[in-house]
This record gives C-alpha cells, structure tokens and sequence, in this order.
C-alpha cells in the first residue's frame, strides 16, 4: 500500500481548503511593531542633528562655527603658497632649506662630458 | 481614532509601504489589514501550527516595516517579498522542528509503518504533511509548498525564489516524490482508501 501522486493531490487540496482568521490581537502587535520600528528611526534620525547642535553651541553658534572654518581654509592657503611677507618669519622658525645630495658631483653618470 | 481613507484602501501595497517610511500612520494600519490573512495562511499551511504561524507573521511583519525606508517602488511587489521571507521563516521553523523532534527519515515500509503509525496516529493528515514537509530539504519544500500549499504558478514561484521556472519544476517533482515516499505507508492513517 503506498501514497500515490493522487492521495498527495487530496492532501494538498485539503490544506489549501484551511482558512485561519487572524486575530484582533495578532493584528494589533502587528500594528504595534510599525509603530514601534517608526518611533526607533525618529529617535536615530534625532541623534545626528544633536550633535551637530551641540558643536555648534560649543564653538559660539554659527558665526564661530563660521571663524572656525574661514580659520581653516587660511592656514591651508598660507601653507601652500606662504606670503612674502610670511616667508622670513617661516625661515626663522622652521630653519632654512637645505638640500643635501648623495652623490660625490651632481655628473654621476658622466654623461655631461 | 481615525479610519483608513478609500484612497489608502486602493493604494498599491509599496505605495503604502513608502507612505508608512514617510511617516503616515493609517499606512501601516492599511497594510497590517491587508497583509497579514495571506502571510498568516501561508504560515498555517506549512507549519499547521497556529501559534508558530502567528510568530512567523509577525516576524516577516516586522522585517516589512524595517526595511521600508529602503523599498524601491518597482523593483519588487510587496507580496512577492512577503512570499520568500515567509518561506524562509517557515522552513527556518521546519528544520528546528525537524531537529527537535526527529521523525523517521524517508519511511521504509516494511518495518516502518506500525512505528510512524503509533507516532503520529492522533496527528490529523496536515499535521503528517507539513512534518512531512520539515523533512524536505529548505527548497524543495519551499517550492512545493507555494506550488500546491499557496497554489502559485511556476514563474511566480521562480521570482519569489529568484531561480529559474525549470529549476522550479525540478524542486516541485523532486518534492513530490519525496513526499510520497516519506509518506508511504501512512497511508490508512491519513485516511485515503485503496482505489
């Protein structure tokens, strides 16, 4: 005696033929958990404004914000293309520039006759 | 509390999906209305348990409204995805049922009846379908399960399992055979008569 394709047909029909109702209960932890998961990302998007304001406050609100940057963006200029008036002042404290060479004559090679 | 509008109850479920990401509540309550009879009868019918139906529709619930922010209108349906995590769930809940309370592997007849008789004889026939199920491996029981269980056509079943429609029919009739076989000899218990 074996299950043939046909009893498995049968079997399969009577599940499908199964309805289960849902639940006033199931539908509302459902529900619950949308609630749940949109107040955990209101509080995460909450957390990076924060700090951004918090920095703001430390350095005296946006002006300061603003002098911190404009402080910035001039010590990178000067220290790329120092003015002349700078250069003196660069020498004395970091030294002048010197340039050393590994090799006995610049001719190494020889090749300038 | 306010009612779901008409238009909410027309809209399209990633419409709503993307409604609820930008923070309309009744989306939610819409979709929630909508979503969870077919989730939870999918459930029920792999698992034939309701209160691990219920866990599963729940869970598959939940993956649905985190990853709404990141829905792409277009790209999936809603229902297509609900299908897969669903399948996943449920055979995530079929291999640790199948682990704790090992069966018999594919029935042997001659001496295996009586034992699988006695095992399962206040069991009702979907019960020894989807233990039968638990048996199959992830796939193929997945496949079988949306073919006859959820009565999904083979291309459909091929998105929702990102595979291909012959790959498809391949797990089916592997499946079915594997039932048949893991059934056999429970027959008269199941209540199916000699032709």
């Amino acid at each position: 005696m074996t299950m043939t394709e046909r009893d498995l047909d049968d079997l399969f029909a009577s599940a499908r033929a199964e309805h289960v109702a849902v639940s006033d209960a199931l539908l509302a932890r459902i529900v619950a958990d949308a609630d749940a998961v949109v107040a955990a990302r209101a509080v995460s998007a909450r957390v990076t404004p924060e700090f951004w304001a918090t920095l703001r406050a430390c350095v005296g609100g946006w002006p300061g914000l603003g002098g911190m940057v404009a402080a910035t963006l001039a010590g990178v200029w000067i220290g790329f293309a120092p003015p002349d008036a700078v250069a003196p002042l660069a020498a004395s404290v970091w030294g002048e520039t010197t340039t050393i060479s590994l090799f006995s004559s610049d001719d190494v090679l020889g090749i300038e006759g | 509390m306010t009612h779901a509008t008409d238009h909410d109850a027309a809209s399209p479920d990633a419409a709503l999906l993307v409604a609820y990401a930008n923070g309309d509540p009744q989306a939610a309550a819409v979709l929630a209305a909508r979503l969870t009879p077919r989730v939870l009868g999918q459930a029920f019918r792999m698992l034939h348990d309701r209160a691990e139906a219920e866990d599963v529709t729940q869970e598959a619930l939940l993956r649905l409204w985190k990853i709404a922010p990141d829905w792409r209108q277009g790209e999936a349906q809603v229902t297509t995805w609900l299908y897969r995590v669903t399948a996943n769930l449920c055979t995530d809940r079929l291999r640790r049922r199948n682990r704790t309370t090992p069966l018999d592997g594919v029935a042997e007849p001659a001496d295996g009846a009586a034992r699988v008789a006695a095992q399962i004889q206040d069991r009702s026939r979907l019960d020894a379908l989807a233990d039968a199920l638990a048996q199959l491996p992830d796939r193929q029981a997945q496949a079988v399960a949306l073919r006859h269980l959820e009565g999904l056509g083979n291309p459909e079943i091929a998105q929702i399992m990102d595979i291909s429609t012959e790959a498809v029919e391949s797990l089916t009739a592997r499946g079915k055979r594997a039932l048949t076989a893991i059934l056999a000899g429970r027959k008269a218990e199941l209540g199916y008569d000699d032709d």
